[in-house]
């Protein structure tokens, strides 16, 4: 702003910090609940500073505490959403470069077809196909598979549709120079596309695993075996609130447990992340 | 398109493959199957099934459950898209003005982004369950009568709390890029014209912010029809009597739960015109209404 | 080192024909200028000699080799683009090693050739920068020595220059033309600069609507333009043309000037037309014009008249222009001055 005005500088900056505390009230409180014991967290009003069983939850909930529970460990749990965050991340990243690859720098045959069979996708969410998107999943034995996890999570064009808007502002010329210097396709890519493509791959990541890491109906529905669950899955089959029995301490600390390390990632990698999502998305 | 390409013939083909291949076996045919399947009614037992034409589309767009369900999720879409653009307008024109800490406010909220729906629903529902929650707890203690699992107007409000917020970091960010995209000299031409305070917000930025929130009211209704599944499901499960059933949870619930095949696929292939229709919409208007470049 | 053929050569984009069968032959260590306007095909011709373009029809060849179907990487040619063309994420180092490496060049060789070219061309110092760090001049020189460092057969350059300033140019100008002389390596070089394409060529070629117009030397082409088109492109200001009909008014031809039969035109250059017969002879063409116009250009200014029917007239007088706007002026030129064209617009022997 132009004019300098400390007064309106000031309310802007506690505007601020009251949008802080209600973004991360939840996110606080729960970290809270889980210092307290069971007993205490069901016994409003619970305390909002840290309790005494910090330890003592964290270390039975990942003890075989969660296991007793829901018939998984917490670290299979935290296995599974890593695994299916990491397989959707690059897996869509590497189909999708090629892809993008394949129709920004070679004239074939079909090319709009192909074009057009891939961003219809962008259009149509995972959800309002679901029930024969499972029967798929049934009929090639994939219940309770990674694969049936994340492959039908890749199937979509955002990847793709970035990296074609990337790749369409690389100058021609650098193309004409590198095949000048004998860099045929492959090298092409290799040598001078992917470094290129560094920081659209970064961000990509980033948004890809926050969807890996964040799906719910999809592996609600292709994990019977309580195995092959993803965290936030696990931690919905533990919440109970009409069951006395739910460990809620135990609760907590999978809650906590399930947004750590998204928020690792978002946080850790905010430069590339922010530069991503706002120019995916136009 | 790029004006220099390989010669290769066989390659580009190879390099589509991966991806072809998943969009056939995922999307096309599952898709082809849904419309397949919302033409045909299976007999009780599930042995048989004829065509029936638009019958099922007939029965459930007469049937008085799914017109309440279109109106919850309305209701929901827009409640959720509004509460979280505008606190997220709010932030952002905050962030806009103060140079100190920009960087470390931004850090503190794009944390809900990173969160799952279906978690930020249980967040909200550890701190306002009847039962446990200690904000619902100060809020009985007031004399507010406050109890989400039985008053659908309170399951409503909630999961449009939690909702929005978990959408606060996204429109934050996007309305910090647009009022970043706005020229320099057009906020100080108007700050010559004599042009300041919410003035200048009301009759300036707002309406060069236009394509920006424009934008964001579609990806975020968008959100608010789909991607809130898990908030709906893990914290009032369509409940109480309904009150928060929004189309996709009962596409959900009928195919899977219910069991109505044809039903559930009728709905599906609805929604798929839903968000055609959106996507449509917006690729029309959005591009229409840049007012600068 | 080798020659260039081009050999009636083709290419169409659909029904459209953007080459209209063009041949050429470069010696070997030439230097080669195709100017013309934008979209004239020239940059077209080059690209094709490069190989990024595909041809319709007719052949090239580069040494003795018929290239048509052969790789660009194969051909044995570097390339200067308009834009450098650098790789932004490599060094300069990178950028000039890598077309070597790609060819499995022995490292050590690389280093020499990188060592020696980054000396001739004065960029040593930067070769650990990134080209993002570096000023326009200075990327000029690496893409000029990406080129150079690969010992190629023959360079082509598509307006290397048209991204730098106008002092720059000037420099790079002189010094592509004694690289090149040191080198002696046969050179094609796309302009639509004129005064640039004057300067370095040894022959010229003028390009026009996918055809050759002339192919010379600057000297030929500015003295002895084959049509009207040449006539006008080469040389600035513009050569006048004035249409030679019974009619024409404002102006006079001796008789003992030879003309074509029927329509001409007639064309005098600027720096021809004078207030007053140099020799003392009698003017051959006289023409009077209404100044309309006084461009003071340093040393000289040129003065912008019209005759009676409107033709504008255009000419030099040195230091500051004694006439003013407004006034009538009387000019004329000595009849070996005249350019003398059919209808057609070809040259009148």
């Amino acid at each position: 702003m132009i004019e300098n005005r400390p007064i309106s500088t000031l309310v802007s900056h506690l505007v601020l910090v009251i949008g802080i505390l209600v973004v991360a009230l939840p996110i606080y409180y729960t970290f809270i609940a889980s210092t307290h014991t069971s007993i205490e967290i069901v016994r409003p009003p619970m305390s909002l500073l840290p309790g005494s069983a910090l330890v003592e939850n964290y270390g039975e909930a990942i003890g075989g505490g969660v296991e007793r529970v829901v018939g998984v460990s917490l670290e299979r749990l935290l296995f599974n959403s890593t695994v299916v965050a990491l397989a959707i991340a690059i897996g869509k990243i590497a189909i999708s470069f090629l892809s993008a690859f394949a129709i920004v720098f070679f004239r074939f045959p079909l090319k709009m077809l192909f074009f057009w069979m891939i961003f219809v996708t962008l259009m149509l969410p995972v959800e309002v196909r679901i029930l024969p998107t499972y029967k798929v999943i049934v009929d090639l034995g994939m219940i309770d598979t990674y694969a049936g996890l994340t492959l039908p999570l890749m199937a979509s064009a955002t990847a793709t549709f970035l990296f074609r808007q990337f790749f369409l502002t690389i100058p021609g010329e650098l193309v004409e120079a590198a095949r000048i210097d004998n860099a045929g396709p492959f090298r092409f890519m290799r040598d001078i596309l992917l470094p290129l493509s560094a920081t659209n791959i970064a961000a990509l990541f980033v948004i890809l695993f926050i969807y890996g890491w964040t799906q719910y109906l999809w592996p609600l529905l292709v994990t019977n075996d309580a195995k092959m669950n993803t965290i936030v899955i696990g931690l919905k089959r533990m919440v109970d609130f009409a069951d006395a029995s739910t460990p809620w301490n135990y609760v907590m600390v999978t809650a906590i447990l399930a947004i750590i390390p998204p928020i690792v990632v978002v946080v850790l990698m905010q430069r590339w992340f922010v530069k991503g999502l706002v120019e995916t998305e136009k | 398109m790029q004006s220099v390409v390989f010669p290769n013939k066989v390659l580009p083909y190879l390099l589509l493959t991966p991806q072809i291949v998943l969009t056939v076996v995922f999307f096309f045919w599952p898709a082809s199957q849904a419309l397949y399947q919302s033409v045909l009614r299976e007999d009780p037992f599930g042995l048989r099934s004829g065509f029936v034409g638009l019958a099922n589309f007939r029965a459930i767009l007469s049937n008085p459950d799914y017109l309440h369900s279109l109106k919850v999720t309305v209701v929901f879409s827009l409640a959720t898209a509004l509460l979280s653009m505008a606190v997220a307008l709010l932030l952002a024109t905050s962030a806009e003005r103060v140079v100190r800490g920009r960087n470390i406010y931004r850090t503190l909220l794009i944390w809900p982004y990173a969160v799952a729906p279906a978690i930020a629903g249980m967040l909200w529902l550890f701190m306002f369950n009847p039962a446990m929650g200690t904000f619902a707890y100060i809020l009985r203690r007031n004399g507010f009568h406050w109890d989400p699992l039985l008053n659908g107007n309170q399951a409503m409000t909630m999961v449009i709390i939690a909702a929005a917020w978990k959408q606060i970091s996204y429109n934050f960010l996007f309305f910090v890029a647009g009022l970043q995209a706005i020229p320099k000299s057009l906020i100080e031409a108007a700050a010559i014209d004599g042009a300041r305070g919410a003035k200048r917000f009301w009759t300036i930025v707002f309406p060069l912010l236009a394509p920006t929130t424009f934008f964001l009211l579609v990806v975020n209704t968008v959100y608010a029809f789909f991607d809130t599944f898990g908030i709906i499901h893990a914290v009032t499960g369509g409940g109480p009597a309904k009150a928060t059933e929004t189309l996709v949870y009962k596409v959900y619930n009928d195919g899977f739960v219910n069991l109505d095949l044809g039903g559930s696929a009728a709905q599906s292939v609805i929604l798929m015109i839903i968000v055609i229709a959106l996507t449509a919409f917006q690729f029309r208007f959005v591009e229409k209404r840049v007012h600068y470049s | 080192m080798a020659e260039i053929t081009l050999n009636n050569v083709r290419k169409s984009y659909g029904t459209v024909e953007a080459i209209k069968g063009v041949s050429l032959d470069i010696a070997d260590g030439e230097f080669v200028v195709l100017v013309g306007p934008s979209g004239c095909g020239k940059s077209t011709l080059l690209r094709m000699i490069a190989g990024l373009e595909g041809i319709t029809g007719g052949d090239i060849l580069i040494g003795s080799r018929r290239v048509n179907d052969v790789e660009p990487a194969e051909r044995d040619i570097a390339m200067v683009f308009q834009n450098y063309a650098l790789y932004p994420h490599m060094t300069v180092r990178q950028n000039l090693a890598y077309g070597l490496k790609n060819r499995n060049t022995p490292p050590a060789e690389i280093e020499r050739r990188i060592a020696e070219t980054s000396k001739t061309l004065e960029i040593a110092q930067y070769l650990d920068r990134k080209p993002r760090q570096l000023s326009g001049g200075q990327r000029q020189r690496v893409a000029m020595g990406r080129a150079i460092v690969r010992e190629p057969a023959a360079f082509l350059f598509d307006e290397p220059l048209s991204n730098l300033d106008a002092k720059l140019r000037g420099q790079m100008r002189i010094e592509i033309k004694r690289l090149q002389r040191a080198l002696g390596t046969t050179s094609v070089y796309v302009t639509h600069d004129q005064m640039e394409a004057m300067t370095l060529a040894d022959r010229l070629v003028v390009v026009n609507a996918g055809r050759i117009e002339q192919v010379g030397t600057p000297l030929e082409l500015y003295e002895k333009p084959a049509t009207t088109f040449v006539a006008t492109f080469i040389g600035s200001p513009s050569m006048n043309l004035l249409e030679g009909t019974d009619t024409s008014s404002g102006w006079s031809l001796s008789a003992d000037v030879p003309r074509p039969e029927g329509r001409y035109m007639l064309g005098v250059r600027p720096e021809d037309l004078h207030l007053a017969p140099p020799d003392g002879r009698p003017f051959a063409f006289q023409a009077t014009a209404h100044i309309d116009g006084i461009e003071l250009v340093g040393a000289e200014s040129l003065l912008h008249g019209r005759l009676a029917d409107g033709t504008p007239l255009v000419f030099r007088v040195s230091g500051r222009s004694r006439s003013e706007i407004g006034d009538e002026v009387t000019v004329g030129a000595s009849a070996d001055a005249l350019h003398m064209f059919d209808a057609d617009g070809r040259r009148h022997a």
